[in-house]
């Protein structure tokens, strides 16, 4: 069964007298255990797709479901299950880093040395040990994207839907953050990720194209080529 | 360029919230400018209100002409008399015509006491013209007000109704006249104001043992009817009421100098003047109290001017501060825009200007309704009742000049701000360390607090004195502004405190907690002046309370209850239809067997524990127990309540004879103790016992009635059984001292601005949290998909703005009240006198205060909440 399955989502936005078709009758199942790239030119709807599935617009036409059941009204949704990695971060300016990156812990009601356990563990690995009391506005634009990434990933979410997640990143800790990703879907979540990044799409199982808001192409990877892209990672590539 | 300039005056259209904050605090501007002069002239109209209005006629004009003038008259023929009586008062209602406030002249005949007959019957009687006479009595039979009329004790001892004839007996001399109507008696009936120029003719002078003879009223025909053959010419005088209390003190300065030069023209140009001698109406005497209400209206208003201007002064200082914060706050919301034009080469100071422009009409309209409102409340809250609302036009130009002043410090303190975002300085620092707010804070607050300290040590009992002063309203001021500071040092150092303490416990309440701790500078100044304003507000509700407090238990404790009047005989109280009463002997020494000497209080156990002004601080025991303690005693060892040790083996002693004492309590104060010597209190039967042992070495006793219960109801029942009394005195005006009037409404005033600075204050807080709704959304959006419920939501929202809210609230009661406690014993209106000054503290209006703040931070919440479900998230989170 698919974790998420999107059937037909169409979305239309009104901008005086042009309609602006974003979305067109888009269909795809995400899977456990799943890096997916969604790929495509800036305005064929890349991000629209992620708002929708994540719930922050609702689609004009098609459904999305949630483990086979199909959702409604996104209010009702358990959203513990899904890490979000939105373009523009959202990081909370009055939290520190580390308060940012487990207050998804602290608000599922986790434990002190549970949450503290686990967001060292993720700070650590993305590089953010030594930021760890600073103030977003007191960090680079590349350090508050990891931490929101770590934030979407210290609760083990199911599913991750990641916009730009490597944009501000340099070599060494793209790599860091996209074994992140690879690691949560070994942990069993599906990663939907939307790049336009090369590098990023050699991690991938599968890659999702859209242009001009259809779905053109959804490729499986070859599962060699991304275990190599995984064992070798300073290894620049070409497609 | 120009399309920008010539827009910006319409701007403030695009950015309501910022239109509102400049309009709120123009608001606040004005109304500082405004309140001073409005206050100094309602204390003037107030004083002057509170002179004239207890005795219209008192205060007003009275000439009383003497005796021998109208015989001389008289004799010259009743035309001649008549002729006179018609000039005295057409003289005066000329005299006074161009004069406000000044009621018509009227006529006073005072004839001498003669006998009415009508049958077998005959009483004496005393006749009386006066002009409205009969309007102003209650009439009980009979029709309009013309001719002449019985008292309805007189008529029913006559046998006599309306139509009968009344035989006047004067002398040897006889008139008849027929009773019109019958009215009730006047002694019999409240007092009314109207009769006061001839009330020693209406009710028993203290120390008399009979009522003055009823009066026959008549009108100046029928009197003029019945002068003939009488000839009994009576005493003329001729009074003018004041028929309007509130005026400005120029308007009573003119009708004292006018009543004052009135009497020097009766002999030069009054009554007939050039056809009498003059040397008849030197003799004429005048009256009125006009001059000293002036006076003493214009020493209160000399009094309440310093500190007034202090007080407005400060206020005003905190208003400008409010609208250099403003000018700052305007880049803030729009330090995009700013960064943008910037770029395009447009200076801070030309980005200010501009901003500026578009504040004009918000700050136009703010200024129109801080006048109107600080107007609006001096006449509501000062002393006057009424203001004329041209002193609005008189403050215009105070007004222009602060709000002009707060217009240009706004846009010197929006280009400052305007070229930090040009230099790309983020903020002022976004969070003010706590250690420079604890570090001013100290130093303001020890400074006034020192202050403060000196003189409230310093109690020199004169009231005067408190007011003269205007550092007794600066320092408490100042301090709680220094602690003000402190608060927000406090609260911000303690914050990530209570915020690590709820972040597993409460994540909403974690996350309001964070927020506020990492406030910005324009939060925490919002949060200091709600502190301070509150805490003005909240002292000055504190210690106006407590001096009311203080003053109305002094003056019980001094007067012994609600009311106290002399008797001839102390026994007659026992029956006296009114309750709670009781009769007490006062004498004022006995001496005692150790060389000095108490004052004695002789009491009726039965009746005066119900009837005397008790407090529970007073002693151990309450009243009924000590009353039960003394019961019976009339014999010595008599037993006795002290106010002081009477040493081993008490007695009053003196050459006439030694009265063993058995003090059964010491009590630290009693009703009716004097405020310069120990009090004994006994039975009324034990202290005749000691008066006829001591013989002449005790001192005169006054039998006093001591009642519970508001004045007028009292001295009706008391009057009503024609219960006999004089000299009385009740709580409520026994201390009602210029200087103590002033003093109330000096903290009322501070009051309703700190009052109104609050709300303010606080408007101002919800407006900034409201503006940071944005940042809101985006922060929502994504708690929400980490598994925050909508309720929780609510709560962090509501959390943050309560916590604000309420640590403002709780630093002001908590800081309020403490220098209200501090200072209300530099403020006691009469030191001398017992109890000590009390500390009432405003319980209802402080439940008040938290209840609306919660209900504020509900709404606050559920607003925040409503409009993040409203929200296009997916658009918030693009742009």
């Amino acid at each position: 069964m698919a974790l998420v399955a999107v059937t037909e989502i169409t979305k239309s936005y009104q901008r005086g007298p042009e309609t602006i078709h974003a979305v067109r009758s888009v269909s795809f199942e995400l899977h456990s255990g799943q890096v997916c790239a969604l790929i495509g030119p800036s305005g064929s709807g890349k991000s629209t797709v992620l708002n929708i599935i994540c719930g922050w617009e609702s689609p004009d036409a098609g459904t999305r479901a949630w483990k086979g059941d199909k959702v409604i009204d996104p209010r009702t949704l358990d959203w513990s299950h899904i890490g979000l990695v939105p373009q523009r971060l959202g990081l909370l300016e009055d939290l520190t880093i580390a308060e940012n990156i487990e207050l998804p812990l602290v608000l599922l009601g986790g434990n002190p040395e549970d949450v503290a356990g686990k967001s060292g563990e993720i700070l650590s690995a993305l590089d953010l040990s030594g930021l760890r009391d600073r103030l977003p506005a007191e960090t680079s634009l590349g350090e508050q994207q990891r931490a929101c990434i770590a934030r979407a990933l210290v609760a083990e979410p199911e599913l991750v839907l990641a916009d730009e997640p490597t944009g501000n990143q340099d070599h060494v800790r793209e790599t860091k953050v996209l074994a992140r990703f690879r690691a949560a879907a070994a942990g069993g979540a599906a990663c939907l990720l939307a790049t336009h990044n090369p590098a990023v799409l050699e991690r991938c199982d599968r890659i999702l194209e859209m242009h001009d808001g259809e779905l053109v192409s959804d490729t499986q990877s070859d599962p060699l080529a991304v275990a190599r892209a995984d064992w070798a990672p300073d290894r620049t590539t070409k497609r | 360029m120009r399309t920008l300039w010539l827009r910006a005056p319409f701007m403030w259209l695009r950015f309501p919230v910022g239109a509102l904050a400049t309009l709120f605090v123009a608001a606040i501007t004005a109304m500082t400018a405004v309140t001073s002069t409005a206050f100094l002239a309602s204390t003037e109209e107030g004083s002057l209100r509170e002179g004239i209005e207890p005795n219209r006629w008192v205060a007003g004009y009275r000439i009383g002409f003497p005796n021998y003038l109208s015989t001389e008259l008289f004799r010259q023929g009743i035309e001649f008399y008549e002729a006179f009586l018609g000039e005295a008062t057409e003289f005066l209602d000329e005299r006074f015509a161009d004069l406000p406030y000044v009621g018509k002249a009227h006529l006073n005949i005072v004839g001498t006491p003669m006998v009415a007959a009508s049958g077998n019957e005959s009483i004496n009687l005393r006749p009386v013209v006066r002009t409205d006479a009969v309007r102003h009595v209650t009439r009980l039979e009979g029709n309009g007000t013309a001719g002449a009329w019985l008292s309805d004790g007189a008529a029913a001892e006559l046998g006599v109704g309306p139509g009968d004839d009344v035989e006047l007996i004067f002398e040897s001399r006889r008139a008849t006249i027929e009773i019109s109507g019958v009215y009730k008696h006047l002694a019999a009936e409240p007092p009314r104001v109207f009769w006061s120029s001839l009330s020693p003719y209406v009710y028993r002078d203290p120390g008399q043992e009979y009522d003055p003879p009823p009066l026959l009223l008549m009108d100046l025909p029928t009197y003029r009817s019945v002068l003939p053959q009488l000839r009994d010419v009576g005493g003329v005088s001729v009074d003018v009421p004041m028929v309007e209390t509130e005026m400005s003190l120029a308007e009573a300065e003119r009708i004292a100098a006018t009543f004052e030069s009135t009497l020097a023209a009766v002999s030069s140009t009054g009554p007939l003047a050039g056809e009498t001698p003059s040397f008849l109406f030197r003799a004429a005497d005048s009256s009125t109290s006009m001059y000293g209400i002036v006076s003493s209206a214009r020493e209160r208003l000399t009094t309440v001017t310093p500190v007034t201007e202090v007080l407005s002064a400060g206020a005003r200082v905190v208003a400008l501060a409010l609208m250099a914060a403003a000018g700052f706050f305007l880049v803030k919301r729009r330090r995009t825009e700013v960064a943008v034009l910037a770029a395009r080469g447009i200076g801070p100071f030309a980005q200010a200007s501009r901003l500026g422009l578009e504040s004009l009409m918000p700050l136009l309209v703010g200024s129109t309704i801080g006048a109107v409102g600080g107007f609006l409340l001096v006449e509501v809250l000062g002393p006057a009742r009424d203001i004329s609302f041209g002193l609005l036009t008189d403050a215009l130009p105070d007004v222009a000049v602060t709000v002009g002043a707060g217009f240009v410090l706004l846009v010197l303190t929006a280009a400052v701000a305007a070229r930090r975002e040009e230099q790309a300085i983020a903020e002022l620092p976004a969070s003010v360390s706590a250690t420079h707010w604890l570090v001013g804070g100290v130093v303001i607050a020890a400074a006034a607090g020192s202050i403060a300290w000196r003189m409230a040590q310093d109690v020199s009992g004169a009231d005067a004195d408190a007011l003269e002063d205007p550092w007794i309203t600066a320092a408490p001021v100042l301090m709680i502004l220094g602690i003000g500071f402190l608060a927000a040092g406090l609260f911000r150092f303690a914050l990530p405190f209570v915020a690590r303490v709820l972040r597993f416990r409460i994540p909403p309440l974690y996350l309001s907690a964070r927020r506020l701790s990492g406030a910005s500078m324009l939060t925490q100044v919002l949060v200091i002046a709600g502190v301070w304003s509150l805490g003005i507000a909240i002292y000055a509700f504190t210690v106006s309370a407590s001096i009311d407090a203080t003053a109305d238990a002094k003056s019980k404790l001094f007067i012994g209850s609600d009311f106290s009047a002399l008797v001839t005989d102390v026994r007659t109280v026992d029956s006296v239809d009114y309750s709670p009463a009781t009769g007490v002997v006062r004498v004022e020494r006995m001496p005692l067997n150790n060389g000095g000497d108490v004052a004695i209080l002789g009491v009726n156990p039965a009746t005066f524990a119900d009837a005397a002004f008790w407090d529970s601080s007073f002693a151990e025991k309450d009243l009924h127990a000590l009353m039960d303690s003394m019961k019976g005693s009339t014999e010595a060892p008599l037993k006795v309540i002290a106010t002081a040790d009477l040493g081993p083996e008490p007695a009053f002693e003196s050459p006439s004879g030694t009265v063993e004492l058995e003090v059964v309590a010491i009590v630290d104060s009693f009703p009716g103790q004097p405020s310069n010597k120990d009090m004994v209190v006994m039975t009324r039967g034990a202290l005749a016992y000691a008066q006829a042992e001591m013989g002449a070495s005790s001192g005169a006793a006054r039998p006093q009635i001591w009642a519970k219960g508001d004045r007028t109801e009292i001295e009706a029942a008391l009057s009503s059984s024609g219960f006999s009394y004089y000299q009385a005195l009740d709580s409520e005006t026994v201390l009602e001292t210029p200087g103590l009037q002033s003093l109330l409404w000096m903290l009322g005033l501070l009051a309703a601005l700190g009052g109104a600075a609050a709300l303010i204050a606080v408007f101002g807080l919800l407006l900034y949290l409201q503006a940071r709704q944005r940042a809101a959304l985006v922060s929502s959006a994504l708690t929400r998909r980490m598994g925050m419920s909508r309720r929780a939501e609510f709560v962090t929202w509501s959390g943050e703005v309560a916590g604000a809210l309420l640590t403002s609230l709780l630093a002001a009661t908590l800081i309020g009240v403490q220098v209200s406690n501090l200072m209300k014993d530099r403020l006691d209106p009469r030191p001398e006198l017992l109890p000590q000054p009390i500390l009432v503290v405003p319980v209802t209006l402080l439940l008040g205060s938290l209840a609306c703040m919660l209900v504020l931070s509900v709404v606050s919440g559920w607003r925040i909440r409503s409009a993040i479900d409203r929200a296009d998230v997916a658009e918030v989170m693009r742009t």
